[in-house]
């Protein structure tokens, strides 16, 4: 396993871009195949947006704390990113989604994160008064390397 | 780790009917804010097909595509018709495909199919 990466911010717009260009940074040193590391930047995103917008005063004035590990999986190789917060409670995977639009005049220009959150996740634990969300991405380990 | 640019939209207009919309940087929460007041005067002027190239974008995200789905609307709505210019493997297309935005908003990684997509209108 590598030792864990790991970064501390502040729930607002300008420091959840600061830990976006640390994972994709992070990945690369770690030869994270640059398709997972647009997938995992993307549900870094998505995740740190939700508590912004939704964790409320707590999650704003407590640290939020980002680590990225990569490690061997069933042959292949797996990262793994974990993001606490100390916002509202909230299991995105349990979570009310609503039904994905059929047409364009159907879609709503917001809601779309959640789904994206879904598809990376691997698991949600609410443990210690904070939210613990993990999510990832595997890739075989012969995959190109950056 | 250094301070991206900042995010741009610039626009030309290709003939009488098409215009292609060119947005730059990244299109996280800042981003997008920033690029919002130019992609609405890039799309004030109506055109019968406008494509929004996307290929100097460097990251997409949800908030990005709401704007994007908006402009859409916005254009359709006066009977014009949108479509997107994304290269093929690249972090916006995961970003599009992830939101299944693809099946909304025509994709296209090929300019050519983009322009006369746009002006087709399907």
């Amino acid at each position: 396993m590598s030792r864990p990466h790991a970064i501390t911010i502040v729930a607002d717009s300008h420091e959840a871009r600061r830990a976006s260009l640390w994972l994709e940074a992070a990945c690369r040193e770690l030869a994270v195949p640059q398709e997972q590391v647009d997938r995992l930047a993307l549900c870094l995103e998505e995740v740190l947006a939700n508590i912004i917008t939704h964790g409320g005063e707590a999650a704003r004035s407590e640290p939020v704390h980002v680590q990225l590990e990569v490690e061997p999986r069933d042959g292949d190789r797996a990262a793994r990113v974990t993001v606490s917060d100390a916002g509202a409670a909230f299991d995105p995977l349990s979570a009310p989604m609503a039904p994905p639009p059929k047409s364009l005049a159907e879609a709503l220009p917001r809601g779309m994160g959640l789904g994206i959150i879904r598809q990376c996740s691997l698991g949600y634990r609410r443990q210690g008064g904070r939210n613990h969300l993990t999510f990832g991405a595997s890739w075989k380990e012969n995959a190109h390397r950056l | 780790m250094s301070t991206p640019a900042a995010t741009t939209v610039t626009y030309e207009d290709i003939g009488d009917t098409l215009r292609r919309i060119v947005i730059s940087g990244r299109l996280d929460n800042i981003g997008t804010t920033e690029m919002a007041a130019g992609l609405a005067e890039a799309v004030a002027e109506p055109k019968r097909g406008v494509i929004v190239d996307l290929t100097g974008v460097a990251f997409l995200a949800s908030v990005g595509i709401g704007q994007l789905i908006a402009t859409a609307q916005e254009i359709k709505g006066r009977g014009g018709f949108m479509v997107l210019l994304a290269m093929g493997s690249s972090s916006v297309m995961t970003s599009l495909k992830m939101a299944s935005i693809d099946t909304l908003i025509p994709v296209f990684d090929n300019p050519s199919l983009a322009y006369s997509s746009a002006l087709r209108g399907f």
